[in-house]
């Protein structure tokens, strides 16, 4: 039996840089900016970072004591341009979705995309949920527009 | 005469994903988008056993993916679409409070560069 193909998960945001530095800071510097305190496995004492910079390299999540938690594998790795990764935290694999980021130059800032997928292993179900909560989605895009235009 | 299942917890989105992410259970959830399905019948088109279907059935109800009915004395178990809902908003807020974060960082890097100039 097929699963029916569900739209991928898709946000957007406009960073005030170049796309050679917008990139930089997304996987050089992820550790300085992901939310550990609320999406990590091992909470805001842990740290996280690729261990390469390149396909193949890994999203490692490490804290002292503990086994290091392995959130991703990156699939794409286009400095400026493109990155792709699998995504799997907390697991160990065998429910594996795909981030693919990309960064497109915007008059001289950067349009950077990150569309998740992989909702295809639940099918029509994720499709109708999808389509319910697609209504609620303009109301994050304009808090998140209130906060670019504070800043 | 039906009686839903009562006093359904507030399924987390941990519950929802742990749910999805065993293969049997996502056949079960396929089997149910024909409709609902006594337990017996679900059985039959697996070959995982009566006993190990239940159990499954019992962790996608508390996920809140799946409910229950009974219609005399027959068990019948359907799809609760809105359970998805609640992994595709914490998805969604989870990407959304990373990228504000990500953008944040861009705005210190280019001050630091500047400053360092």
């Amino acid at each position: 039996m097929t699963d029916t193909a569900v739209p991928s998960l898709r946000r957007e945001i406009l960073v005030d840089a170049d796309p050679a530095l917008a990139f930089a800071v997304f996987t050089e510097q992820i550790g300085r900016w992901w939310p550990l305190g609320e999406h990590s496995v091992y909470g805001a004492e842990s740290s996280v970072g690729f261990d390469r910079l390149e396909v193949g390299g890994r999203i490692v999540e490490s804290k002292a004591g503990a086994e290091d938690a392995v959130w991703g594998t990156v699939t794409t790795w286009e400095p400026g341009r493109s990155l792709a990764f699998t995504w799997h935290p907390g697991d160990t694999g065998e429910r594996v979705s795909q981030v693919a980021v990309s960064f497109a130059d915007e008059d001289g800032k950067t349009l950077v995309t990150l569309e998740h997928s992989g909702w295809e292993v639940f099918g029509e179900l994720a499709a109708q949920a999808r389509d319910d909560y697609g209504h609620g989605w303009p109301l994050v895009l304009g808090a998140y527009a209130e906060r670019v235009a504070a800043a | 005469m039906s009686n839903h299942s009562a006093a359904r917890r507030t399924a987390t989105p941990d519950d929802v994903f742990d749910a999805l992410g065993e293969p049997v259970r996502r056949q079960i959830i396929a089997r149910l988008r024909t409709g609902p399905t006594p337990v017996g019948k679900l059985a039959e088109q697996l070959t995982v056993g009566r006993p190990a279907v239940s159990k499954h059935l019992r962790v996608l109800e508390g996920a809140g993916l799946v409910h229950h009915e009974s219609r005399g004395t027959r068990n019948l178990y359907a799809l609760a679409p809105e359970g998805l809902v609640v992994a595709q908003q914490w998805l969604v807020g989870m990407w959304d409070t990373a990228l504000t974060g990500f953008a944040d960082a861009v705005v210190d890097e280019v001050k630091r560069r500047g400053e360092n100039r």
